[in-house]
């Protein structure tokens, strides 16, 4: 057999299979985009619903923690303590403010109004140490704080219920 | 406001919380020195007169989510064009003359409709 009939042969095979390989390639490739797809999605998935929990979670942990928050605002206005009312103002500022920011990632239809009423009672605990540089301004500082905090506080418990009957994520 | 994107910002902002002021989805408290404010879902704004005096010059502040306050325009300020400056009077004597006359407002809306003998029956 003379070479050049060697390389017609091999030609007409390579040529012949090159089409059914590449189709080959190609189909591997696409199954092995589809798997990766498949898992970064669960893996998305998971994470969200991580998240998610986790948020849940914290607002459970929260909701108390504002309420008992309240009670020693109501005990330092009684005591008439500014220190101890600056500090459990800060302390329900930035309480407050995490809350409110779960409640925007997941609002509840029935908490429609308490992002407002947290908003402002973050604003009246800012104020609280301003406010108590003025000594004549005790009773306007205290009663805006007390109103807002228990604006918030009056809804706390319907949040916990919500948030407790929320579906299981997890066990899905 | 030196900035132009500030400025059609903030004019977007005094519209919109005049808006909602006069559709009473904003409740507005008074506070010191002619002082009022307003919270929305995550933000809080204050309106004021600098002096205590009710007079200009008028100031607006605004508050983020953690109560700091992030935003402060005084009238008379060399920077503040005159739109914003009247939108700022405009929303202060606004929300003075709604919180301050409630009650007032509520009765004669009240009283409006209980004398109004031509109204629609239903």
């Amino acid at each position: 057999m003379a070479w050049s009939q060697v390389y017609s042969v091999v030609d007409v095979v390579s040529t012949s299979l090159s089409v059914p390989i590449a189709i080959a390639g190609f189909w591997i490739a696409i199954s092995q985009i589809r798997k990766t797809r498949a898992a970064a999605e669960a893996a998305r998935d998971t994470g969200a619903t991580a998240r998610a929990d986790a948020r849940r979670a914290a607002v459970l942990v929260l909701i108390p923690q504002l309420q008992r928050i309240d009670e020693q605002i109501e005990a330092a206005i009684e005591a008439h303590s500014p220190d101890l009312l600056t500090a459990w103002a800060n302390t329900w500022r930035w309480q407050a403010s995490q809350l409110n920011q779960y409640l925007q990632t997941e609002p509840l239809p029935s908490a429609v109004d308490l992002p407002q009423q947290l908003q402002a009672s973050v604003l009246a605990a800012a104020n609280v140490k301003q406010g108590l540089k003025n000594a004549t301004a005790w009773t306007r500082t205290t009663k805006r704080l007390s109103e807002t905090v228990t604006a918030v506080t009056n809804n706390l418990g319907a949040l916990a219920v919500q948030y407790a009957e929320l579906p299981d994520r997890s066990a899905s | 406001m030196n900035s132009p994107e500030v400025n059609d910002r903030l004019l977007r902002l005094l519209y919109l919380l005049m808006r909602r002021t006069e559709r009473g989805t904003l409740t507005w408290l008074k506070g010191a020195n002619e002082r009022y404010e307003t919270s929305a879902d995550t933000t809080s704004y204050a309106v004021a007169t600098h002096d205590g005096d009710g007079q200009p010059p008028f100031t607006l502040a605004g508050y983020n989510s953690r109560g700091e306050e992030v935003l402060f325009v005084k009238t008379d300020d060399v920077n503040v064009d005159s739109s914003t400056e009247e939108r700022i009077a405009n929303l202060f004597r606004f929300v003075r003359d709604r919180v301050d006359n409630k009650d007032l407002l509520a009765f004669l809306d009240q009283a409006l409709d209980d004398v109004d003998d031509e109204k629609p029956p239903f």
